[in-house]
């Protein structure tokens, strides 16, 4: 873990003035989202502030998942803000989005499975040189220098998090646990300055489970801001700074794991009565 | 005999450069066009009209317009066009639309642009097609017309190693490694950043000038083209190319074009007739179709498979190992095991 704070530290001067407490990174604010006349969110509204873990839990069917690729820009929300490091990028597309520095994970199928890992990683590097066609046709002088660079960068992370022997490897040879540490990997690569993490723990093992944890616990720590939809709660509990509990496509809770974890109508939405 | 060699060698080193501009757009990208022969025949038409000189009144033939520019500059704007044209059909045919339904736009491309060429006489000749298109050098050179086809087939083997090295420094670049990206996972690539829908755009201009370049050089050779020449089964003879030799493979996909392309579907030109006149090429078309579903079935990844890249101590890619077929299961070990 030690390779990979050091690199954390690096990536952690790229994003400008970014320090935990210096304000909401990212803004939601009365989102709503339907799809066919079926209101999927209402209303939903928090923030998440620069450095700090924002859990998003509920129920299946509560909206998170919804509420999560209107924030990454998949899909346009019916109204409401989505206002990320100071831009309102609610309905741009996706990939500007991650430009900006919000970077997606899947909860399944989310790596490029006959790319190798090393390869995989170094997709995620923004604006490296023989990206564009001139570039590429001005041949490897061209870019073989920074792409080394940024291959010893991924060699750093990948041996911070036990998997530099599979550099070489396709991603989609790998378990599922480590295809999920291959997109947090991934992501790390993308400099971002705020990670949304679709269920990592799923269907991962309990040791791997607690290194992913580690693993996020570090970026945290410096100063890159995560939302994190999650069902394993003792994760969100151990991981998160605050907690927003969805039902029915609302909000119907806020506030750190142990103020909500008690209030009745949590419980109800997690017992199959929701409100 | 040497005659049919040459023949023989044109065609394949023809469909070598096509295959490896089909290459890059499905190949690597992802991208199901259907609609590639349009590209060949848009540069074979390109440098027909460009080479014809202007069309006379009353004449045998006729076409919109005409000039007799100098070679190689018919080739040089055949290789614009293609790459213009392939912007505009993956304007049409890739914003918007799914993977699946792409494909079926491209495959209504290719119908319309046919029956348009057909149907209107003063366009292109219509149905009978440009013919006596003369060719590069042939009246200044002085050859037999057996030591021009030799010439002619340097020339075309001069421009297949031009169009390999670019497609090698496309591939294996970091853009190479974006493509890639795109056609395994979307919206992955997408989360990361990239304009998905550009990437395709860039490989339908780069391809389609390729496309292009390719008839360039066949209609200078054959010296007519006609719509029978380009309907839409030739793509699929392309796109068995790609399959049979190794998609995301440029050594693979020219040994596909040269079993397919050369000796599959010219070669047998070259075989007596049996039974019916059609009875060759019907056989020919049918056996295509199934040699890609064979390959698609029990060897997907072709006869030579997409190379790995894989990375060395200094970062640089170097070493290539096969892939590994998808039904071996893999041996995962160490210890991050989920």
């Amino acid at each position: 873990m030690r390779v990979v704070e050091d690199q954390l530290v690096r990536q952690r001067r790229d994003v400008a003035g970014a320090r935990p407490g210096d304000g909401a990174l990212l803004v939601v604010d009365r989102l709503s989202i339907s799809f066919g006349g079926v209101r999927a969110v209402a209303g939903l509204s928090f923030e998440v502030p620069v450095g700090t873990i924002v859990g998003l839990i509920g129920p299946n069917g509560a909206g998170k998942s919804s509420a999560l690729k209107a924030i990454g820009g998949e899909i346009r929300p019916e109204s409401g803000r989505i206002m990320f490091d100071g831009a309102d990028t609610a309905g741009r597309p996706a990939y500007l989005t991650a430009r900006r520095g919000l970077i997606r994970t899947f909860q399944l199928g989310g790596e490029f499975a006959r790319l190798t890992v090393m390869e995989n990683l170094l997709v995620a590097v923004p604006g490296i040189r023989g990206q564009t066609l001139l570039g590429a046709l001005c041949g490897r002088r061209w870019w073989h220098s920074q792409q080394d660079a940024e291959v010893r960068r991924a060699r750093e992370i990948l041996t911070g998090l036990d998997l530099r022997h599979k550099e070489n490897d396709y991603a989609g040879d790998l378990s599922g646990g480590q295809r999920k540490l291959v997109e947090i990997a991934r992501a790390l690569m993308a400099r971002p300055k705020m990670l949304l993490l679709d269920e990592p723990m799923a269907g991962v093992n309990r040791s791997l489970a607690r290194r992913i944890e580690s693993t996020l616990a570090g970026v945290r720590d410096e100063g890159i801001a995560m939302l994190l939809v999650e069902h394993e709660l003792g994760s969100v509990e151990r991981l998160c700074d605050r907690v927003v509990v969805m039902a029915n496509g609302e909000k119907i809770a806020e506030g750190d794991m142990s103020q909500v974890r008690s209030r009745g109508e949590v419980l109800g939405a997690y017992l199959g009565g929701a409100r | 005999m040497s005659y049919y060699v040459t023949v023989m060698l044109m065609y394949v080193l023809i469909g070598v450069i096509s295959a490896w501009g089909l290459n890059l757009q499905f190949g690597e990208t992802g991208v199901l066009n259907f609609a590639f022969i349009v590209f060949v025949a848009a540069g074979a038409y390109t440098t027909g009209v460009l080479s014809l000189g202007h069309p006379g009144h009353g004449g045998y033939q006729q076409y919109f317009w005409g000039a007799a520019w100098p070679w190689p500059l018919p080739w040089i704007a055949s290789t614009v066009v293609g790459g213009l044209l392939g912007l505009a059909v993956g304007a049409i045919s890739l914003r918007r639309l799914r993977g699946d339904y792409q494909a079926m736009v491209m495959l209504v491309v290719s119908l319309i642009a046919t029956y348009l060429v057909s149907a209107n006489v003063g366009f292109l000749n219509g149905q009978v097609g440009l013919a006596l298109i003369p060719a590069p050098f042939q009246g200044s050179l002085h050859l037999s017309t057996l030591g021009y086809r030799w010439f002619y087939l340097g020339l075309t083997a001069a421009f297949t190693l031009l169009v390999y090295e670019v497609m090698r420094r496309i591939t294996n670049s970091p853009l190479g490694r974006r493509l890639r990206a795109v056609r395994e996972n979307e919206a992955a690539a997408v989360a990361l950043g990239t304009n998905v829908v550009a990437t395709r755009l860039l490989t339908m201009f780069v391809g389609g000038a390729v496309a292009a370049l390719a008839g360039a050089i066949e209609v200078q050779f054959v010296g007519a083209w006609a719509p029978s020449g380009w309907t839409y089964p030739e793509t699929f003879g392309l796109f068995a190319a790609v399959l049979v030799g190794g998609r995301g493979n440029l050594g693979g996909v020219a040994v596909g074009a040269l079993l397919v392309q050369g000796l599959f579907l010219e070669g047998t030109v070259l075989l007596p007739n049996i039974g019916s006149p059609d009875l060759i090429g019907a056989v020919q078309w049918i056996t295509m179709g199934v040699m890609i579903m064979v390959f698609m079935w029990f060897r997907p990844q072709g006869v030579i498979p997409e190379r790995r890249k894989v990375f060395d101590g200094g970062g640089a890619a170097t070493r290539a190992r096969r892939f590994r077929l998808p039904l071996v299961p893999s041996k995962v070990g160490g210890g991050a095991r989920g």
